[in-house]
């Protein structure tokens, strides 16, 4: 054995593509080389005159050796030096190709053997402006490298068509939103209602890491594309220019228990057929009604019809709803008899402002009171708008998209408490209606609601099942990115959305520096507008 | 009306009216002095009306927007306003009062009705510039916010309110509150009442603009207006609210008024013209004498056009005389479409209603004729592209 000439690092026909298919490339580089999982590499076909995109999905050391043990055997390194024969395998995922036209294109055809293998710099990128939406969320990541100038944006057009938001404490979910919210702000393409119990999207708090965040009122550039409803003091609501939010009794309807509480069988069917009574004479009835076993209520009860429905039940069962009737009036005290935000709220999603319903230390029931009841609101009139006739082809249709953080709980299998927000994903899109879901159990949302989403964003996800469930409802493959997916950082995100045609690796904007950026504002010119001839 | 619970402490009882629209003319009959008799009656309603009110003893009255039907009231209309303020101030009553969307100048060049108004020796509190006011009345402020040129311009001023720590607070403001956004009236200046106004912070929340009494949050009402102004308002309570905050009640109030009638449909699909005439003959003289001159209005169904214009004129102009106006309402054979319905531009002689409503701004001769040509242009062209869709649709 002999050793062979150590081969020339600096020399670029090293980085050569040597196979295998149209759907998996494998690439030679020198040992020395530093790529990581995730980088996006170039393919400089002279021969087709197209440039090929890849994304890095493995790495692993190689050599030409026959002796397949030659790098565990006793003093190998003296007898084998690191030269051409040792190098590093890369496995990557086709993307695309750029044609002759300069047109970006899926991956239908192969690169030429042996064609150079690049590192893509920032002006290699400007095919991807061609795919990118108008909702600025990142930039785009290669490996370990973040391309300021690549811009990640995802269609509004597609949002309102579902989407999930799937990561876990502490990866960014809540600067991804903010960040997300600002740009729909920007953008106002659609309506987007977020419910906030934790009061930290408004004016900001403090991040999961305990640093100081800044709130979506500080976006002031793009104040008019935000609309807040919140239950803070006046002081507050004032310095703000908050909303006050109110809900009314008649917004209330009695299947909006089943989600705040568990019930049994016949509670179960005693409110399901009140789900057409409205919620003024519900809670009226039930707070106003002491009901005896004799049934002796029944006929001091100002409403018959109701009170003949309820006589089929034990009064212990009615019992159980006053109870329940009186918690949420009690608990809730944005709840009053009359005079709901609800159609202010309508009002503004439909001008397609962010909505942000603040309820800081609600709790749990109160934030899912708000969502069920406002997602009823909004399907109920988006159905009403598709039903109407004679509106000319040319109005514009109005979207909006509804936001459920932990959306496990509403959205797990089974429970017709969920009923509403199963409408919305499996009818919503119908009539414009899209959710936002967010959760880091993927695998506890029902199957078919994920497979109605054309926009996931993985932020992050550490359960194996998990990943998996992502990876096979995702509209584009995202198994090959599992890898990645396994090391994200907190920031990172793989976004799969219609329109961009493959999956990118994206460094979601610190929502500080973002907005820096968006109040930034471009300084006219005193002359601007001006007649400058005499 | 039930009584509706108010929170709060102290002594306050005042009456909230609003909406007089004083100056309003319609129909063509004359009154004896030959001013139109729509006009009289809503004069006369709105005196009667007051005397009503002082018969109460209220300690204040507060005035919800558009006492006046225009910015440049008829000098009748100004007259009425003085004579109820004389009234109200021999009785000691002070008036609260804020400018509608009717009354509120609408640039800073025109001279507000009220500046006439605080010549007058009776203490008023009027809300009238472009800006919140409040005013205090024993221990009750209330803040007023008229009508504003921007709709925006409602929260700024909203939020310049200092309520009165150990007091009472109303807030007395004019236009359509959100929750009722189906029910615009499409006038000008019409502005939106957010929910964040219909505070709970409030004792009470005097509203004007719709014309309907109607409770729109746990404290805030619209008194709605005290005549019917539009055949619409056919199925609204009108009149006025007595306001008692000690005792924590909201009651309606009577107050006089020119009545409406519904004489009911008339299923004329297989009746003659005589027959149809005769139908409305009928159902007009059915209707009880209630001693003054009512407004009233009949459904014709299933009608044609060309069966209308040959029913015998001597019969209609007979069932109209005995009404102030008798409205005819028309919907075509079994769908119960209206034929003349708002969405037809076709089915109203729009130009004659833009002609009289430029009449009653008193305008200068050169500009009424500026105005009332261009404007006229303007509606028949709209009006003939309408009458083309609508010959188009099958």
């Amino acid at each position: 054995m002999m050793n062979l000439h150590d081969t020339d690092l600096s020399d670029p026909s090293k980085f050569r593509l040597i196979g295998t298919s149209v759907l998996s490339y494998r690439f030679a580089i020198p040992y020395d080389q530093t790529l990581y999982v995730g980088n996006i590499l170039k393919i400089e076909d002279g021969t087709k005159g197209m440039t090929f995109f890849a994304r890095v999905t493995d790495l692993a050391h190689d050599s030409n050796f026959e002796d397949e043990k030659w790098d565990r055997r006793a003093h190998s390194e003296h007898f084998y030096g690191l030269s051409e024969d040792v190098y590093l395998i890369v496995e990557a995922l086709p993307l695309g190709y750029v044609d002759g036209k300069g047109v970006f294109r899926k991956p239908r055809t192969l690169p030429t053997k042996f064609s150079r293998v690049l590192a893509p710099s920032a002006p290699d990128f400007l095919f991807l402006q061609q795919v990118m939406g108008d909702v600025e969320v990142g930039s785009l990541k290669s490996g370990q490298e973040i391309l300021r100038d690549v811009k990640v944006s995802l269609h509004s057009r597609v949002m309102p068509q579902h989407m999930g938001v799937f990561a876990t404490t502490g990866m960014g979910k809540s600067n991804f939103m903010k960040v997300f919210c600002a740009s729909c702000m920007k953008t106002r393409r659609f309506g987007l209602v977020l419910v906030d119990p934790h009061g930290e999207y408004v004016a900001g708090g403090a991040s999961a890491t305990g640093q100081p965040t800044e709130g979506l009122v500080h976006y002031q550039a793009g104040r008019d594309g935000l609309s807040v409803y919140t239950i803070r003091d006046e002081p507050f609501r004032r310095r703000y220019s908050l909303n006050s939010l109110f809900l009314e009794y008649d917004d209330f309807r009695a299947p909006d228990l089943l989600l705040l509480f568990d019930h049994s069988p016949a509670q179960r069917e005693l409110v399901e057929m009140l789900e057409d009574v409205r919620g003024s004479e519900l809670v009226d009835l039930f707070l106003s009604t002491e009901f005896d076993e004799e049934g002796a209520w029944m006929a001091r009860c100002p409403y018959p019809e109701t009170a003949r429905k309820l006589g089929q039940f034990a009064s212990s069962t009615l019992q159980v709803m006053k109870r329940r009737v009186g918690i949420l009036v009690k608990s809730n005290p944005f709840l009053r008899a009359r005079g709901s935000s609800i159609p202010d709220i309508l009002k503004d999603l439909g001008e397609n402002r962010v909505t942000l319903i603040d309820i800081p230390g609600m709790g749990e029931r109160s934030e899912l009171f708000v969502l069920s009841v406002l997602a009823r609101k909004i399907l109920d009139r988006h159905r009403g708008e598709a039903s109407g006739w004679g509106k000319a082809e040319t109005q514009e249709r109005k979207e909006v998209l509804i936001t459920i953080e932990e959306a496990q709980r509403v959205l797990g299998s089974g429970g017709p408490g969920t009923a509403v927000f199963r409408e919305c994903a499996m009818e919503g899109r119908k009539f414009g209606v899209g959710l936002c879901v967010v959760t880091q159990q993927p695998k506890n949302v029902d199957p078919r609601v994920l497979a109605q989403m054309n926009t996931f964003v993985v932020m992050g996800l550490s359960d194996r099942n998990d990943r998996a469930i992502i990876a096979g409802h995702a509209k584009q493959d995202l198994s090959p990115m599992d890898t990645e997916i396994q090391t994200l950082e907190p920031g990172e995100a793989i976004i799969s959305t219609l329109g961009i045609p493959f999956p990118v690796s994206t460094r979601i904007h610190l929502f500080e520096e973002y907005l820096a950026a968006l109040n930034e504002r471009k300084e006219r010119s005193i002359r601007e507008g001006l007649d400058s001839r005499f | 009306m039930g009584a509706g619970m108010i929170s709060g402490r102290g002594e306050m009882r005042f009456v909230h009216i609003g909406d007089s629209h004083l100056g309003l003319s319609q129909f063509n009959r004359l009154a004896d002095d030959g001013v139109n008799l729509r006009e009289r009656l809503v004069y006369t309603h709105f005196l009667d009306g007051m005397d009503a009110i002082i018969r109460l003893r209220p300690d204040a009255v507060v005035h919800a927007g558009d006492l006046f039907h225009s910015v440049r009231p008829k000098t009748l209309a100004y007259t009425t306003a003085l004579e109820a303020l004389s009234r109200l101030g021999d009785a000691g009553i002070p008036l609260v009062i804020i400018a509608g969307n009717h009354d509120m100048k609408k640039s800073r060049y025109t001279t507000s009705p009220f500046e006439v108004l605080e010549y007058h020796s009776t203490p008023i509190h009027a809300g009238y510039h472009y800006r919140y006011e409040h005013v205090e009345v024993g221990d009750t402020r209330f803040h007023l916010i008229p009508n504003l040129l921007q709709p925006s311009q409602y929260r700024e001023e909203f939020d310049r309110i200092e309520l009165l720590r150990n007091g009472r607070n109303v807030l007395v403001t004019h236009g359509l509150a959100s929750t009722l956004r189906d029910h615009r009236l499409g006038t000008v200046m019409e502005h939106e009442i957010d929910t964040t106004m219909l505070s709970p912070g409030f004792d009470y929340i005097a509203l004007g603009h719709f014309h309907g009494q109607k409770q729109v949050a746990d404290n805030a009402w619209y008194c709605g207006s005290q005549e019917y102004i539009t055949y619409a308002e056919i199925g609204d309570t009108k009149g006025g609210l007595l306001v008692d905050l000690d005792r924590q009640t909201v009651d309606h109030l009577d107050l006089p008024r020119t009545p409406m009638v519904d004489l009911g449909e008339l299923e004329c699909e297989t009746l003659s013209p005589r027959e149809v005439g005769e139908g409305i003959a009928e159902r007009a003289i059915g209707v009880a004498d209630s001693g003054q001159p009512a407004m009233a209005i009949i459904t014709l169904t299933g009608i044609s056009r060309r069966t209308f214009q040959s029913v015998d004129p001597g019969l209609l102009r007979e069932a109209r005389s005995r009404f102030l106006e008798l409205r005819t309402s028309f919907t075509s054979g079994t769908s119960g479409t209206p034929l003349t319905d708002r969405r037809s531009l076709t089915g109203v002689d729009y130009v004659e209603l833009f002609g009289g409503y430029l009449k009653d701004q008193n305008l200068g001769e050169k500009e009424h004729r500026f105005i009332f040509e261009r404007g006229s242009a303007v509606i028949q062209s709209v009006m003939a592209g309408e009458a083309g869709e609508e010959d188009a649709t099958p």
